[in-house]
């Protein structure tokens, strides 16, 4: 698959049923069988830290295959919010301290090893387990800072908006950028002032040598530097700045028992459905969301405000929701699509699929502020799921109004029968319903 | 010389840092730790002192 060519311990890839096994080389095959010996594995297991997986095909001299737990949807790093990316990053540290007991060492700590699944993070790369030679230093030491400290810093410290840095350099921050952004009061900091700028600066010190450092470092301080970063993590503080979407739910159009209304009728639209998954695109904090989840729907609410898609996560992380993934998308403009041949990651309408795609008040953002035509829309939203439940928003509901307020009015066609019609060409409309005491209608379609 | 079968790049910098930080870390847990003991040790001895004057 895309992204996994780099390791030659082993490599991942799909059968034709769609399932995904990893195989792993010679090379890989005794830090295989250290993990599963040395009770790493185990401990790992009964921590609920990694994936686990069952043997596939008997071992042979040139390989073993092993299918790992499926992971139901793939999300990226610069698709998380603070806390997500930090609850990863601990994650993976707490990993790397466990290994160390066993005798074994992370080879790598890239954020994309770590995937949301049932709403907590979980490690997914089995292969990234070797021996630990005592006195060898911890090589995956400088991708932990690039991909996880310096988002994380830049984020608290700088703008929330700038893990969105990590879709340009897929590596990781580089550190010497990150200390350029970060303010005087981040790098006065010892952990961040360590591993972000002393260590930048060493990279670009040594960046001539090509000679292995001889250097011997302790166990006991590399658990010092883990412990480090964790406290660097732990002190950061959650950014909240106040965005346009925020408190969203407080300024809409809805009064209590409209919303309710609202509620109830999206229940009787999809019950009859029996789907069970679904993505709620612009859902927000995930209020629309969790009615799908209360009808055992797993959804996935992307987003494109952070404060939003944090609020979210906070949220399911406090009551401990499995069926929620929160994720921060630009729908006109998402990631994947990323690495070598534009072919590593993988763009949103391939990873995020699922029955159903919900649309609430949305449309009129991406008709209007975005100038899209709704056959654009249909056409993308298709990719997505079988069927498509959406919210339409007139212009003359005051959410609209506010839209076209700056700027000259150039959408003749932005009304329910264009939109019947431009929706029409692709999809079969089942079902509507106007939602008592707004002006808006539910529309629910099915892909032809 | 240590031989890395690294597929990743580690950087050079990055290894000959980790060196100095581990050491002044490590130093920083020994030198917390006694400290701690230390003062385990003064509380112990304080309150041994009070309840010996209580008697």
């Amino acid at each position: 698959m895309g992204a996994s060519f780099r390791d030659p311990a082993g490599f991942v890839f799909k059968d034709q049923a769609g399932v995904i096994h990893r195989h792993i080389t010679p090379q890989g095959r005794a830090d295989y069988e250290l993990l599963m010996e040395s009770g790493l594995y185990a401990a790992l297991i009964k921590e609920g830290l990694l994936v686990d997986h069952t043997p596939n095909r008997p071992a042979t001299e040139e390989a073993l295959v092993i299918k790992p737990r499926q992971i139901p949807v793939i999300s990226y790093p610069f698709e998380w919010s603070f806390s997500q990316l930090r609850d990863a990053a601990l994650l993976t540290l707490a990993i790397q301290k466990l290994a160390l007991q066993y005798k074994m060492t992370l080879k790598d700590s890239s954020a994309y090893n770590v995937q949301f699944v049932d709403g907590k993070p979980i490690f997914i790369d089995t292969l990234s387990f070797e021996g630990y030679e005592p006195g060898k230093p911890w090589q995956a030491y400088r991708q932990f800072c690039q991909h996880f400290l310096a988002p994380l810093a830049l984020m608290a410290y700088t703008d929330v908006r700038l893990s969105q840095l990590l879709r340009v350099y897929i590596d990781g921050i580089p550190l010497d950028l990150t200390a350029k952004l970060l303010p005087r009061t981040a790098k006065i900091r010892p952990g961040l002032g360590m591993h972000i700028v002393m260590h930048g600066r060493a990279q670009q010190a040594k960046a001539s040598e090509h000679t292995p450092s001889a250097r011997n470092v302790a166990q006991s301080s590399l658990e010092a530097i883990l412990s480090s970063l964790e406290r660097s993590i732990k002190k950061l503080k959650t950014p909240n700045n106040a965005t346009e979407w925020g408190d969203y739910y407080d300024k809409t159009n809805y009064t209590p028992s409209a919303a309710d209304e609202k509620a109830k009728l999206l229940t009787a639209l999809l019950k009859p459905l029996k789907a069970k998954t679904a993505l709620d695109l612009g859902g927000n904090n995930g209020r629309y969301s969790r009615v799908l989840n209360a009808i055992g729907i797993d959804t996935i609410c992307s987003d494109i405000d952070p404060n939003a898609v944090e609020a979210n996560y906070q949220f399911s992380r406090q009551h401990k929701e499995s069926q929620m993934l929160p994720l921060l998308v630009d729908l006109t403009n998402p990631g994947g699509s990323l690495g070598w041949a534009n072919a590593e990651r993988e763009p949103i309408h391939e990873r995020l699929q699922t029955d159903v795609v919900m649309a609430l008040a949305l449309v009129h953002h991406l008709a209007i502020s975005n100038n899209l035509p709704f056959d654009l829309i249909a056409r993308y939203f298709k990719q997505f799921s079988l069927y498509l439940v959406l919210e339409f928003v007139p212009k003359e509901d005051s959410q609209v109004q506010k839209l076209l307020s700056t700027r000259k009015d150039i959408f003749p066609d932005y009304n329910e029968s264009s939109l019947k019609q431009a929706f029409g060409e692709h999809y079969k409309l089942i079902n509507e319903a106007k939602i008592q005491g707004t002006m808006r209608t539910l529309y629910l379609f099915k892909r032809k | 010389m240590l031989k890395y079968f690294a597929y990743i790049d580690p950087s050079t910098g990055s290894m000959f840092i980790q060196a100095i930080f581990g050491a002044v870390l490590a130093a920083g847990v020994v030198f917390r730790n006694a400290i701690h003991t230390f003062i385990n040790k003064l509380r112990l001895a304080l309150s041994r002192k009070t309840t010996d004057e209580e008697t």
